[in-house]
């Protein structure tokens, strides 16, 4: 049981994961959103407009942040997200277009009102980078973000008089907040999530062990009862008993099996279709050794009909006469369809001589045959048997 | 005569391997126990094969493979689990062949006796997980595998191939040696993840 709980672990990180992603949406959206609004802010503001380069360039970033953030709503950009090279870009971009906005301002008037014209884009870069890379980043570039203002200043010769000192404070405390209320809404997110997952695990937990009570009860506890029952004393003779128990034995075996394996077999397919048949034989007493490690993607439904079909004529076929009560089955994909093999090692024939009884010529081509496949026969006296299926995928 | 040792926790399957072994003429059961440190302590040391659970109290898994390997048993897996890591792994810590619980009794008499004779024991199932694994495995090789996975036996292997037996047995080896040297790496990290390495510091 330890595996299937281990994968809710691992999605249970996946659920946090995805919630942040999401909250790294938002971020994106909001410094894609500000923008616009302090540009025409400062558009406003200013005495001399700035240069339409400046303006052309801020455009250029608004597209590349819009077709960034229509690329994570699709679920793409996973891999440059995470890497570093896209970081350094997206702060040298941040701070790039500050400082060639703070160029086109005359000289002396960085300090006043309205000038801050790419400062907004610097609060959605830090919201952006703390929700994905956590509130270390973002307070180192809280930091960065005092000293990039102060350069700002200093490369436009600003006076610091009191209301200069007022602006600076204020701009700062801007970016502050933008990473002091990403930091805490990330957190929030985290907290949500687990508890929600938590919850979810431990009521789908309960429900599993109920089922599986239920499920054991059923068989493996009215098994047991019945082989209590046989082996007491009675009248028939112990080799016959035997034979009984370990009959039903295996029949509840493989019902048991039948059941821990319900989920693969609900999402049905050729190696579902295929494993319910090698579970239905092992109840005659058949054993099936079914490989079916290869194959990618599913034929259509009309062909994985007529392979199961075709495998249980074969297999049928191995248990009534090869005489040796196991077979193997491997179905693979080939680059124009799929192939199904069933061999047995048991008293083979030989296929010139003896045809009749065998039902390769009959049922097994005839169904192969309908969807466009071939079924071959090999099959030596002593050597066993084996049959091939190919069919177009 | 081969000696076979059985380390399994659940009681009616380790009966059940009993009774295999018993029931061959050539096989003598050394012992049975639920753990490796079971085995250990109460002989079964000298077992030239041991069958070997993969989920059990105490030692289990790949350090229980490698762990028996190093004491000179030839390891043959009988575990519930088809997922190909833990077949894979298992190959790559040693063991000289896997069997799944279901299967029946000549497969692991046979099986038994293939890996008592210094040979590696590879069923269909385990033929298809070596071909998927990322191992650089040569051409001929990759037949054989293919062959192994569609349920021929070595003797037909051989004929089809036009190789000895002995040529084919000798490829099974190598493909099992280079599944070992080719996943170390993981194994390492497998180690780490399991707590079965202590951790270095840096690493956090």
């Amino acid at each position: 049981m330890s595996a299937p709980r281990a994968g809710a672990e691992a999605s249970a990180d996946e659920l946090v994961r995805r919630t942040l992603s999401w909250f790294a949406v938002a971020a994106l959206a909001y410094r894609l959103a500000i923008t616009p609004i302090l540009v025409a802010g400062a558009l406003g503001n200013l005495d001399t407009d700035p240069p339409w380069s400046l303006l052309v360039a801020m455009g250029l970033v608004l597209t590349a942040d819009l077709v960034l953030l229509v690329g994570v709503l699709l679920g793409r950009f996973g891999r440059l997200l995470r890497s570093n090279a896209f970081f350094a870009v997206d702060l040298a971009v941040a701070a790039g277009l500050n400082l060639w906005a703070t160029s086109t301002l005359p000289h002396g008037t960085f300090l006043l009102t309205g000038r801050d014209i790419a400062w907004g884009y610097g609060m959605g870069v830090i919201s952006f980078w703390t929700a994905l890379r956590g509130p270390r980043t973002g307070a180192a570039l809280l930091a960065g973000g005092v000293a990039l203002h102060l350069l700002m200043a200093e490369q436009n010769g600003a006076v610091y008089d009191f209301d200069g000192w007022m602006t600076s404070v204020a701009r700062v405390a801007w970016l502050a907040l933008a990473f002091g209320l990403a930091w805490v809404l990330v957190a929030l997110a985290r907290q949500g999530s687990h508890a929600a997952v938590a919850e979810g695990l431990r009521a789908g937990r309960e429900a599993e062990r109920a089922r599986l009570l239920r499920e054991t009860h059923d068989t493996v506890l009215q098994t047991l009862e019945a082989i209590a029952l046989r082996s007491g004393g009675g009248d028939a003779p112990a080799a016959e008993r035997l034979r009984e128990i370990r009959a039903t034995a295996q029949q509840q075996a493989a019902a048991l099996r039948a059941v821990l394996r319900e989920d693969t077999a609900r999402q049905g397919g050729l190696a579902a279709g295929l494993r319910a048949l090698t579970e239905e034989l092992l109840r005659r007493g058949f054993h099936t050794e079914l490989v079916t490690g290869e194959l990618d993607g599913e034929p259509p439904s009309a062909v994985t009909a007529a392979l199961v079909g075709a495998t249980r004529e074969a297999l049928t076929n191995a248990a009534k006469h090869a005489g040796t009560g196991r077979a193997v089955v491997r179905a693979v994909s080939r680059p124009d369809g799929v192939e199904v093999t069933v061999r047995d090692h048991g008293r083979g024939f030989d296929p010139g001589a003896e045809r009749a009884g065998f039902g390769v010529d009959g049922s097994i081509a005839t169904r192969m045959r309908e969807v466009g496949g071939r079924a071959e026969l090999w099959s030596a006296p002593g050597r066993g048997t084996r049959v091939t299926l190919w069919a177009p995928a | 005569m081969i000696t076979v040792a059985v380390v399994e926790d659940h009681p009616v399957f380790r009966n059940g391997l009993v009774h295999v072994i018993e029931a061959a003429p050539d096989l003598r059961l050394a012992g049975a126990s639920r753990s490796v440190e079971e085995l250990e302590a109460r002989g079964g040391a000298d077992a030239q094969v041991v069958l070997l659970d993969l989920h059990l109290p105490g030692l289990g898994g790949v350090p229980a493979v490698a762990h028996l390997c190093a004491r000179g048993h030839a390891v043959l897996v009988v575990s519930a689990s088809e997922a190909p890591a833990d077949v894979v792994e298992a190959i790559g810590a040693g063991a000289r062949g896997y069997l799944t619980k279901q299967t029946d009794e000549a497969e692991i008499v046979g099986a038994i006796r293939a890996v008592a004779q210094g040979r590696t024991y590879v069923s269909a199932t385990l033929a298809s997980y070596l071909l998927q694994t990322p191992i650089h495995i040569t051409q001929r090789e990759r037949e054989i595998l293919e062959l192994v996975a569609g349920g021929e036996t070595d003797q037909d292997i051989a004929e089809q191939l036009q190789l000895s037996v002995r040529t084919v047995h000798s490829h099974l080896d190598r493909i099992r040696n280079k599944t070992g040297s080719r996943r170390r790496a993981d194994l390492t990290r497998f180690a780490l993840q399991r707590g079965i390495v202590p951790r270095s510091p840096k690493e956090g």
